[in-house]
């Protein structure tokens, strides 16, 4: 059953990936200006353009050249970097490791602490606590991430240097922009898993838990948690998705080496297969990620594949 | 209406209503030219000549934030606007013709949907350029499928009621049923997703400006203004601090506002940002 339900799922996602494709080759052949010029020089002769360009393609019918980069899709190569003469999914590939570790600490980071403090407002509903909770998620989600980076930069680099603010290695190096990158998501998850957990409570198991004398860190941990993380926890997935493009601007702001910083650099210079394959490899993370939470919630929640 | 909001919401209607208004007469107040460099008072700290200090070419930062809150209330009136003017038509088709209209419209929405966050809208700018009304589209791009998706459930929802069949059983055209019965009746959940929409898009016109691949240097916009300070934010913090902050306030009243008419508009609406 579930079976069906992701080749369902996956068959749907080859045409869109087909359009995705022919969308990104059309969009990065609208670029004014011609990319012979970036690779070559200003000042280049004629013939060295002429060489260039057949050496890359470039003089040939559009079709044909969309057939050829299909083509090289399906058998993994992304083509060359015009500005490092590299495969694009060699540059990409050794990119990839520090972007999905900022990615997986953030989202973890996110899901850690925005359950906490979304169980402290719950269970004091209108205190000072579950104010000061909303007020800081409130922060979180109106906060710009690279204001937040560069506050951190500063508070942590320069007036209070416990951690590394650039380059990337060891999980030092991790901590500023990993926290950086969760603030929104930690906010949306506080949110939710306070409402979530403020619903679960007007429940009856749980009043005949409390009636019945479970001790209250039980009722919540053991009760009425495992009902109220599902809709916290589906977002957090999709927030997974999202942050992959948050890291964009961490990547650039603590000089970290990952596809985000790439992305930035080729868009500047021009290098269209790198930010051909770079846009497609965004969206493939997003709809794999997708796709996973989709599966995930579907065998949690039946109804979803009976649908 | 207006009695029924708490402090918190009053507070913020008015911080907009103020950046509105300093957005709309910047250029008419008394403070310096926002463009006017002068070498020799650059990386002032904030003092009574210029309130909030000078960048790093001597020009005004206050007189820069206050010319700041043009380009990006600009930026993200202009791309809720493009989401309202082709979304909402869009997703109202859909909802109403339905069947090969729906399909068409579900592949196009999944495909701008496929590109996570700012993804999208640095495609756009790689291709069209850096330019204020190249970024409006680039974000108006994003927040068209958010405004066709909730018109188009609201649409669906509607077509079921009763004075929708009155109208057609009168032989109203279509068209017109959209327009007159449909469309007045979908303003409320609109104007929620806009408020929040516009929140969305003021951050990311920032962010892509941040990037430098958004508005050009000069022009003083306030996510540029936070790129332009990096270099020297380690001794004079306040060329990150000021413009960051107003952007924050901004977003921050946004999202209140948006809150408030979701609180009061329709709460059972469960309108997530896409």
């Amino acid at each position: 059953m579930i079976l069906s339900y992701l080749l369902k799922r996956l068959f749907y996602l080859l045409p869109t990936l087909f359009i995705l494709s022919l969308i990104v080759f059309t969009l990065v052949r609208l670029i004014p200006g011609d990319p012979v010029f970036a690779i070559a020089g200003l000042d280049a002769t004629p013939e060295i353009l002429e060489e260039i360009r057949t050496a890359l393609g470039l003089d040939r019918p559009l079709l044909t050249q969309y057939i050829q980069y299909l083509g090289g899709l399906l058998v993994g190569n992304l083509g060359t970097s015009f500005r490092t003469y590299q495969p694009v999914w060699v540059e990409i590939w050794h990119r990839l490791p520090s972007t999905l570790e900022l990615a997986t600490a953030g989202i973890l980071v996110s899901l850690l602490l925005g359950i906490t403090l979304g169980i402290i407002a719950a269970i004091r509903p209108g205190s000072w606590m579950d104010a000061s909770t909303r007020f800081v998620s409130l922060l979180g989600v109106s906060s710009p991430t690279f204001w937040t980076g560069l506050l951190f930069v500063l508070a942590f680099g320069y007036y209070l240097p416990l951690f590394p603010i650039a380059g990337s290695g060891d999980l030092r190096h991790l901590v500023l922009p990993a926290m950086t990158v969760s603030l929104t998501s930690l906010a949306f998850i506080t949110r939710l898993t306070r409402s979530s957990l403020i619903e679960v409570f007007t429940q009856d198991y749980i009043r005949t838990a409390r009636a019945k004398g479970v001790p209250p860190g039980r009722v919540i941990v053991h009760h009425a948690l495992q009902n109220a993380l599902v809709v916290p926890l589906t977002v957090a997935g999709l927030e997974f998705g999202r942050l992959i493009s948050g890291v964009i601007v961490i990547e650039t702001i603590f000089a970290r080496p990952g596809i985000g910083k790439l992305l930035i650099d080729a868009i500047q210079f021009r290098d269209w297969p790198v930010i051909q394959g770079l846009i497609l490899t965004f969206a493939l993370m997003f709809a794999i990620v997708n796709l996973t939470v989709d599966i995930i919630y579907s065998m949690l929640d039946p109804r979803i594949r009976l649908n | 209406m207006f009695v029924n909001m708490t402090l918190t919401v009053k507070f913020s209607l008015s911080v907009i209503v103020f950046l509105c208004l300093i957005a709309v007469f910047g250029p008419f107040l008394p403070v310096a030219d926002p463009y006017a460099q002068d070498i020799s008072k650059a990386l002032q700290l904030p003092s009574m000549d210029h309130w909030f200090g000078t960048d790093q070419l001597g020009r005004d930062l206050l007189s820069r934030t206050i010319a700041g809150s043009r380009f990006s209330l600009l930026i993200g009136f202009g791309a809720v606007i493009v989401g309202l003017m082709i979304g909402v038509p869009f997703g109202m088709m859909a909802g109403y013709y339905g069947r090969w209209v729906d399909a068409i419209f579900a592949r196009v929405i999944d495909v701008l949907l496929a590109f996570p966050g700012i993804v999208l809208a640095l495609a756009v700018v790689a291709v069209t350029g850096p330019g204020i009304s190249n970024l409006i589209l680039a974000v108006g791009l994003r927040t068209i499928p958010v405004f066709a998706r909730v018109s188009r459930a609201e649409t669906l929802s509607l077509r079921q009621r009763d004075f929708v069949d009155a109208a057609r059983a009168l032989g109203c055209p279509p068209y017109k049923i959209i327009y007159w019965h449909i469309l007045p009746n979908i303003i409320g959940p609109l104007m929620i997703i806009g408020s929040l929409q516009m929140a969305t898009a003021i951050l990311i016109g920032a962010t892509l400006s941040f990037l430098g691949v958004g508005v050009s240097p000069e022009v003083p916009e306030w996510g540029g203004m936070l790129n332009a300070g990096r270099p020297y934010m380690m001794r004079y913090p306040h060329l990150v601090l000021v413009p960051g902050f107003t952007l924050m306030v901004a977003m921050m009243t946004l999202n209140i506002l948006g809150d408030y008419l979701r609180d009061r508009l329709d709460p059972r609406f469960i309108i997530t940002k896409a």
